[in-house]
């Protein structure tokens, strides 16, 4: 099917009807459609309006009003089509409004929301051609007289859009996880607009599509329009600012353009002077255009700094989450994105997934670094460059990437993204060296300072940035670790040790602040109480002193038989062991995100997760939460996921629905979107 | 025996397991010495290691050694790695007492375990993460490694058997009980007190000691008092205690009678205790509960939460509110200002009850436990 037009109805039945009478007529027999009406608690006469309606009309009824966000959300999660046509009730569609909205998704694949224009049902004039930022980012109508409207172009590209009548790919709007419900009947469109925008779509205005709106005669915006507004710009602001300040420079020279075409031929024919200053001024302008044009569209250098990889497990859920982001970012952007990288020689076989032909190696060796280039088979000595040069300079960097937070290459002209996984050494000092702790905190504030763009694996991330370094949320983004895909679906051979019966299981490092002296004391009162029934307690990470002090305790306890520590664990024998885990333990006292989380929705395996920092934001209600620091309330959990089939399937089920909203894809494309306007020196 | 005392927390500001360990190591000394034992005293201790060890606990005899006392943090740390790895200790000790927390690595020698309270995994929000991760490392390290326990209260002990059920039925390991006392020397007689005397709270301000109910209480017990004798705040700045700070300046600004002399050194406290009127002690929780028993040996009444080890120390003697009603303790405030009999009467009995503990008492226990292992 191709589009569900979707209406949310409250009363005003009259001009429902002339709305679904002006749909019934200007849609093409050509397109499959359903028509999805969401009445949000009507009181007048729509109900039995609603009764009388047959297919291709769907029918949702809520019991009270929802709001357009919920209403919306509700519509789209039962729709079919390819493409949502969000509509209000209070349109009067016109023949040949659809067309070119369907036009423009096929001529630009990365549309995001396609609006049209709207005119005021009475008086003609045009009520919005695209949305703009106005008074420091406020977002407001775009308007102007309809002829000149159309003459700037069939379809051309707005940071935003009303979604009062707009086409969206209803893949994406689901992935995106629709309107956000946090609104109440205003600025729902123009966040996901914006939220299209950080997903690296665009937004367009189809001109050639053109709808008559009664506008404003839906009671109950305006009670709620400061709420709302302070919800926006909370998130938004200095972003639509800098988009604002943008645009105005775009719609200057396009009006400029245009005002030449008009006034100033005739009149430089007429006065035969003042044009050569005029051409040479427009030439000036348009060969700047070509440039920006040029810069927007040319190939990228991304200076990638992983010095701090190791072999093995030692660095954690980083190195699989940083390989695996490079690896799509360079596949979605393999015409546009090269890769310099910064790594240890001994790095160079894991490397391979992530270097296509014609990116660079960068290896230290003896104070300096010997460059590789990647050819499609094998590789090409490059030559070296002296680590005591400008090497972002010497290799051409256009941007560059320290996922490892703060790099030696970092230079004061050379835009930077930086990825934040946690702010370990602030919420939970304790659990790091005194060194650590003065290491992290001032490499902190200098990268505050100086990054141009910071990655952050959650909102958690995001806040904690701001609140102890003063970051700007416009200044960040956040990226879901959605690296769940690289384990193979069906596992290899379990590991030597593993065992055959469901187990709780716990991969983590053994760092203090994954807090495996809890979960000890907590898995002894669970097992003492459970004796012959109890599940076993797997965990695996990187072995070091910290694993054998663990297995050290764990013998004072007497758990030796029931307690199992396999150390590092490849990828196949991993999947093994995710398949047969009878639940996630993972008691964490501090994360900045969570990978086993999503691992362990991947599989199928319900999750206990501890109730502080980013995990409650990542695992929502895919868990039972519990207060990490308190063994007799995380053992009380254990026994009762152990025992509970029906605990343990909702808690499946619900990992299932909440796996969906992490897309590599989305999310690596939110990086590569970001690293893209760092180098372009672009509002991102 | 030759036995090694751990020292370590009584080098930084003092509170109670540092009292606790000061006053015992006073005590094994005065009682081992007579019977042939000697001992070394460890300034710095597994992973305690002090910046400036110099403050803590000194006895001046040839039978007491401080091999530790005069070592930098850098050595003091390698010192403890080379004992882990197999040096041994440097009087080379038959039996080394743990007093704070720590259970290192002694492959040649007995190490005995102190267990104050179990709090950090009882109640986790009244403990700071640095006191979490270290105790709770430490106290499994101890399992593994201690060749005894001491227990400062049946209530720890009580509370390690909920959370490690049936641990020493399956690992019979000798334990005992070793209760702390009063360090200030009792009073012959319970003395009347003037109507100025203060009502007392002692313990450093953090959120487990419930300062907030006695200042509650005292509010309520203004409105009603004929006296309206002045609350004696005693203790350092702990942790989380900025609320409490603006509610005493608060109290301050607006003339009320309460005085935060912050941490009080040692004879200024044993001076505190004589001329208080009777000791308030409203905590959430406690291991043991030293300033009751210090209260008690100055013969004064005590009126204490009913929680943790309270009960158990106090005995009959305290009276007994819930720490979290503040009107309750502002009740049990009143009735011993207003009925003549009440004070004097539990004023005896408190000086009867800190009979009950003492620390040669405590110390020749411990001897003898450490003798047998």
């Amino acid at each position: 099917m191709q589009v569900s037009f979707i209406l949310p109805l409250y009363n005003q039945l009259a001009l429902t009807r002339a709305c679904l009478a002006s749909l019934r007529a200007t849609v093409p027999a050509t397109v499959t459609h359903e028509i999805i009406l969401v009445d949000n608690g009507s009181t007048d006469e729509t109900r039995e309006f609603l009764r009388e309606l047959a297919p291709p009309h769907v029918i949702l009824l809520n019991d009270r009003n929802l709001g357009y966000a919920a209403a919306n959300n509700r519509a789209a999660r039962i729709a079919h089509g390819e493409f949502l046509a969000l509509l209000n009730n209070d349109l009067v569609l016109e023949p040949g409004w659809l067309e070119p909205l369907l036009t423009a998704f096929a001529a630009h694949p990365r549309a995001g929301l396609v609006g049209n224009i709207q005119l005021h049902a009475t008086t003609g004039a045009v009520d919005h051609a695209g949305v703009v930022f106005r008074d420091g980012g406020y977002p407001v109508h775009h308007r102007g007289e309809l002829a000149e409207l159309q003459a700037a172009g069939g379809i051309v590209e707005f940071p935003a859009v009303t979604a009062a009548c707009c086409l969206v790919r209803r893949e994406w709007f689901l992935r995106a996880g629709g309107f956000d419900e946090g609104y109440f009947n205003g600025f729902e469109d123009t966040d996901l607009c914006l939220r299209a925008r950080d997903d690296g779509l665009v937004n367009l205005v189809a001109t050639g599509s053109v709808v008559r709106h009664h506008v404003s005669s839906s009671a109950g915006r305006g009670t709620h329009e400061y709420r709302n507004a302070r919800r926006f710009l909370a998130r938004w602001a200095p972003r639509t600012a800098a988009l604002e300040r943008e645009w105005n420079l775009k719609l200057a020279r396009d009006h400029a353009a245009l005002a030449a075409r008009r006034y100033f031929t005739p009149l430089h024919r007429k006065l035969g002077f003042g044009a050569r200053a005029l051409r040479h001024a427009h030439r000036a302008a348009l060969a700047a255009e070509q440039r920006a044009r040029r810069a927007a569209t040319g190939r990228i250098r991304i200076g990638i700094d992983l010095l701090q990889l190791q072999p093995g497990g030692a660095n954690g859920g980083i190195k699989p989450f940083v390989l695996t982001f490079l690896a799509e970012i360079g596949r979605q952007r393999a015409n546009e994105f090269n890769f310099a990288l910064f790594a240890p020689a001994a790095l160079r076989e894991e490397l391979g997934a992530v270097l296509r032909p014609g990116d660079y190696l960068l290896e230290p060796a003896d104070g300096q670094l010997t460059v590789s280039l990647r050819q499609t088979k094998g590789w090409r000595a490059a030559g070296a460059l002296s680590l005591a040069d400008n090497v972002a300079g010497k290799a051409g960097l256009d941007v560059l990437y320290a996922p490892f937070g703060t790099s030696q290459f970092m230079r004061p002209d050379l835009p930077c993204v930086s990825l934040i996984v946690d702010l370990l050494h602030r919420d939970l000092p304790a659990a790091l060296p005194v060194e650590e702790v003065n290491h992290r905190h001032a490499w902190f504030t200098r990268v505050a300072a100086e990054a141009t763009f910071f990655q952050c694996n959650s909102h958690d991330v995001v806040q904690r940035l701001g609140e102890n370094y003063g970051v700007h949320p416009a200044r960040c983004f956040h990226t879901y670790n959605a690296v769940q895909g690289r384990f193979p679906a069906t596992g290899g051979a379990l590991p030597a040790g593993a065992p055959e019966e469901p187990f709780f299981f716990y991969p983590a490092n053994f760092w203090p602040h994954k807090n495996h002296e809890t979960l000890l004391v907590a898995y002894r009162l669970y097992a003492q109480a459970a004796a012959s029934r109890a599940w076993p307690l797997v965990c695996t990470g990187h072995p070091d002193a910290r694993m054998d002090l663990l297995r050290e305790l764990r013998d004072g306890l007497g758990l030796s038989d029931r307690v199992i520590f396999l150390g590092h664990v490849k990828d196949e024998a991993f999947s093994a062991l995710w398949a047969r885990a009878g639940a996630l333990v993972f008691p964490s006292l501090c994360e900045g995100f969570g990978m086993p989380l999503l691992e362990a929705m991947r599989f199928g395996v319900p999750i206990i997760a501890a109730d502080s920092t980013a995990l409650p934001e990542v695992a929502g209600d895919a868990c039972v939460q519990v207060d990490a620091r308190d063994p007799q309330a995380l053992a009380e959990t254990m026994r009762r996921v152990a025992i509970r089939t029906d605990l343990k399937d909702t808690l499946i089920a619900r990992g299932h629905t909440r796996l969906a909203a992490f897309s590599l894809e989305l999310e690596a494309g939110r990086l590569a979107h970001f690293i893209a306007a760092a180098a372009r020196r672009q509002a991102p | 025996m030759k036995i090694g005392l751990d020292v370590s927390q009584t080098c930084a500001e003092r509170a109670g397991c540092a009292w606790y360990a000061d006053a015992l190591t006073r005590a094994l000394v005065a009682e081992g010495l007579p019977r042939g034992h000697t001992f070394e005293l460890y300034h710095h201790f597994g992973e305690w290691i002090n910046a400036d060890p110099r403050r803590g606990t000194m006895i001046d005899d040839p039978r007491v050694t401080t091999p530790l006392r005069a070592m930098k943090p850098a050595d003091a740390r390698k010192f403890w790695h080379d004992v882990a790895t197999g040096e041994p200790l440097p009087g080379k000790p038959d039996v080394v007492l743990s007093f704070n927390f720590h259970a290192p690595k002694l492959p040649h020698t007995k190490l005995v375990y102190t267990v104050h309270d179990l709090a950090f995994w009882m109640h986790p929000e009244f403990a700071t993460d640095e006191t979490r991760l270290v105790c709770q490392r430490e106290l499994l390290q101890a399992l593994a490694r201690a060749a005894g326990f001491m227990f400062v209260s049946q209530h720890t002990r009580n509370e390690f058997e909920q959370i490690l059920p049936a641990w020493f039925r399956l690992n019979p390991r000798p334990h005992l009980l070793a209760p702390g006392a009063s360090r200030f020397p009792a009073a012959e007689v319970a003395r009347a007190k003037p109507d100025s005397a203060p009502w007392l709270v002692v313990g450093s301000l953090e959120p487990r000691k419930n300062h907030a109910a006695a200042l509650d209480a005292y509010e309520i017990y203004l409105a009603h008092s004929g006296l309206r004798r002045p609350l004696v705040l005693a203790g350092g700045a702990g942790w989380k205690s900025a609320e409490l700070h603006a509610r005493l300046d608060d109290f301050k600004a607006r003339g009320l009678p309460v005085r935060y002399p912050g941490y009080v050194p040692d004879p200024e406290l044993a001076a505190l205790y004589a001329s208080s009127y009777a000791l308030i002690a409203p905590s959430w929780h406690e291991g043991f509960g030293l300033p009751l028993v210090e209260a008690m040996a100055a013969g004064l009444p005590v009126l204490a939460s009913e929680r943790a080890s309270l009960p158990e120390v106090g005995g009959s003697a305290a009276i007994y509110f819930p720490p979290e009603s503040p009107a309750a303790l502002a009740d049990a405030m009143l009735s011993l200002e207003n009925e003549p009999a009440a004070c004097p009467a539990r004023a005896a009995a408190s000086l009867d009850r800190s009979h009950a503990f003492s620390w040669a008492g405590t110390a020749k226990s411990v001897l003898e436990f450490a003798g047998r292992l």
